[in-house]
């Protein structure tokens, strides 16, 4: 498992976990606790987020300029609720839909709409006062069609394209940090001791927050899985290669040098 | 368009949805009621706001109305005279118009405060202007509508524009401030909330003069210092941020800046003359843009680094490294860009990097050695080793053992002498060898 201490995060000892992401899961900050004195400089905080589309064939029901059912969103890369960062969502969608600018502000940030087009949709996230005040934007490029030309289109397995990023907020605003303290949604790192919080502003009640999360909505089966073990494997085991190639060809240079040494000292005499 | 491709002019038009667009857009198709080559005229496009009703245009009278046409005076309310004017009138079944003048609508003018003696008195006595002079401004002023440029010209003494703006709309604030004074409308009103600023509005016209009658020549020496400005403040950030990132090494933090620039036994991973320092500046550079930023995607900050990190190694360099990327089998973009993923990433590469070098540094040693044993006769380095490029990167495909095979005997037959050679393993040093022979 990747553990070296040449890797830019860990500047002591804390073990990368694998599997999938779990809760509170400790990222490394960037300087050591000696500057903990200064403001929450230290401290990043990320968000996971999966990103995408999912698109069914009408069919029998399908017209000429409304061939397919799709559906544009932004969640949580575990499902949980983006609410508590994310205010508003705005898809900009091709001028040749009506009102081309879709807001959604509530939690599951999805919208759904029926065409025949793929187009590229660029998706705005605002995000609450408290977290940040400049909009992050994403691009994505609605996919309808599947992949292979000659594979049938069927009305019951749609196409879904997902990509996984995370938003990261380097230089977060205590409130912001008292208030997303334990949320499962967000990545935080280990804070520096001795940090004190203000006390969160009052969440709202967790009824009203599960709603916003989409580990139960209708789509959900689709949802692609993302864990990081995998890439995580692939990179550690690519990078052993690497070293151990380093380390021969050094021994063949050390070798050569050798050598060289042995001509030079016949040649002179 | 026809007329935008006889121009020369640029198509704009969405590159996915081109041609099919149509259907989509009710207002590339032609409106029904009016004929192609008027609507061509238009240029194709319906005007955003239509003057006209189109449909009207080609509105005939029905049949059961008469119309006649005859020439009828009219009533316009915008003139103040009696002059009696007349015009063509369509008249419907003998009724003639009674309407007032179409155009009088248009006739608007802007609301004039005027002062009474009294409050002139109370409030708006100024030295350097005169009540009656002041009286004589309101009164071009209402005249000619704000149009201070005229006002000017008529003022009976000379005064500038700008200080007859001035006296107007200080008056004018003055007076409605007088009328309402604990009104909070008034607060509001554009007169009391962005006061006329007589200096300031000198300086504008002063500078727009300026800019305006620039030659061509001071424009471009003025592009060319801001530029120079821009890249020495640019220049300045990265020394700044370099400075930061060498103190802190002193302060033995544990950073990925530490580890490149100040070989610290505890974290010594690489020997330090394979990491070059210009990744040390442009690493920090890269984290203190991204900090700024406050909000970023973890993919973006990703690029950066790559960028970063390709701008100082060179763009054949970068694709031998995706190269070998793509041959040890990883995603050139991680899938689940993590922060772990991505440090990992970009380790890895880092990594390649030094076995590149490695390498080149191994034929380097290797062309030395040949270069000893053939004295003058041989060509070190040049062509020979580029051509065979190619070959020597394909480190983690099947090694070429089997080649080496062949090779070995052949230059046996030429080179009786050491017998060191055929131990050295590399097909890289055995190609060279043969197209030296």
């Amino acid at each position: 498992m990747p553990n070296t201490s040449s890797s830019k995060k860990h500047c002591q000892d804390q073990p990368q976990l694998s599997g999938p992401i779990p809760k509170s899961h400790m990222a490394k900050s960037e300087e050591n606790k000696k500057n903990s004195g200064k403001k929450l400089k230290d401290v990043e905080i990320s968000v996971p987020i999966v990103y995408g589309n999912i698109a069914f064939w009408l069919g029998k029901k399908a017209s000429e300029y409304q061939s397919h059912k799709w559906t544009i969103y932004v969640r949580g890369a575990s499902n949980e609720d983006l609410g508590v960062i994310i205010k508003r969502v705005v898809f900009q969608l091709h001028s040749s839909f009506n009102n081309p600018m879709r807001v959604v502000d509530a939690p599951p940030f999805e919208l759904s709409e029926a065409g025949w087009g793929e187009f590229e949709i660029a998706i705005t996230l605002y995000f609450h006062s408290d977290v940040c005040d400049k909009p992050l934007n994403l691009y994505h490029h609605l996919k309808l069609y599947p992949e292979d030309e000659n594979s049938s289109m069927s009305t019951k397995k749609p196409v879904v394209v997902e990509l996984y990023d995370e938003i990261v907020f380097p230089d977060p605003s205590e409130a912001f940090l008292a208030r997303v303290l334990n949320h499962p949604a967000v990545h935080l790192p280990r804070l520096p001791a001795g940090l004190t919080l203000p006390p969160p502003i009052p969440v709202e009640d967790a009824s009203k927050r599960r709603k916003g999360d989409t580990k139960d909505n209708p789509l959900s089966q689709w949802f692609l899985n993302f864990s990081e073990a995998d890439e995580l494997l692939q990179l550690a085991a690519a990078r052993q290669q690497v070293q151990a190639h380093i380390s021969k060809l050094k021994r063949q240079i050390s070798l050569i040098e050798g050598q060289h040494k042995q001509l030079k000292s016949s040649s002179d005499q | 368009m026809d007329v935008k491709d006889i121009l020369g002019l640029p198509q704009i038009s969405f590159p996915v949805l081109e041609n099919n667009s149509q259907p989509h857009n009710q207002s590339q198709r032609k409106p029904d009621d009016i004929s192609r080559e008027v609507y061509a005229l238009t240029g194709g496009l319906a005007p955003l706001i239509p003057a006209v009703d189109l449909s009207l245009l080609n509105k005939r009278p029905q049949s059961d109305e008469k119309v006649i046409w005859k020439w009828l005076p009219f009533k316009n309310s915008a003139r103040k005279d009696d002059l009696q004017l007349y015009h063509w009138v369509q008249v419907l079944n003998g009724v003639p118009p009674t309407e007032d003048y179409s155009f009088a609508k248009y006739n608007k003018s802007a609301d004039i405060t005027r002062y009474t003696d009294e409050e002139y008195e109370k409030y708006l006595a100024n030295p350097k202007w005169t009540k009656e002079e002041t009286d004589q401004l309101f009164e071009l002023c209402e005249r000619f509508n704000l149009r201070f440029i005229v006002i000017a010209d008529r003022f009976p003494s000379s005064r500038t524009v700008e200080e007859l703006k001035d006296r107007y709309y200080s008056v004018s604030r003055a007076i409605l401030i007088a009328r309402n004074p604990s009104s909070g409308d008034v607060a509001v009103h554009p007169l009391v909330k962005e006061p006329y600023n007589v200096s300031h509005e000198k300086e504008r016209k002063r500078a727009m003069s300026l800019v305006l009658s620039q030659t061509r020549q001071q424009e471009r020496r003025d592009e060319e210092v801001l530029a120079e400005a821009k890249r020495i403040a640019e220049l300045r950030l990265m020394t700044k941020v370099a400075e930061e990132a060498e103190l802190v090494v002193t302060s033995n933090a544990g950073e990925d800046v530490t580890e490149r620039a100040n070989p610290s036994p505890s974290n010594m991973q690489l020997p330090p003359i394979v990491v070059p320092s210009p990744i040390t500046t442009d690493n920090a550079s890269t984290v203190a843009s991204l900090r700024m930023l406050h909000v970023y995607l973890r993919t973006y900050a990703l690029e950066q680094m790559l960028q970063s990190a390709s701008s100082s190694a060179g763009l054949r360099t970068i694709n031998r490294v995706d190269q070998t990327l793509q041959e040890l089998g990883v995603n050139l973009k991680p899938r689940v860009p993590t922060k772990a993923v991505c440090a990992e990433h970009l380790e890895l590469r880092n990594e390649i990097l030094t076995l590149l070098n490695i390498q080149k540094q191994l034929q380097n040693k290797e062309a030395e050695g040949s270069s000893f044993r053939d004295g003058s006769n041989c060509e070190t380095t040049g062509t020979p080793k580029r051509s065979h490029r190619g070959d020597q990167d394909r480190t983690f495909v099947p090694d070429n053992t089997s080649s080496g095979g062949e090779r070995i005997g052949k230059r046996d037959q030429k080179r009786k002498a050491s017998g060191r050679h055929s131990e050295v393993p590399s097909s890289p040093a055995q190609l060279k060898r043969q197209k030296k022979l």
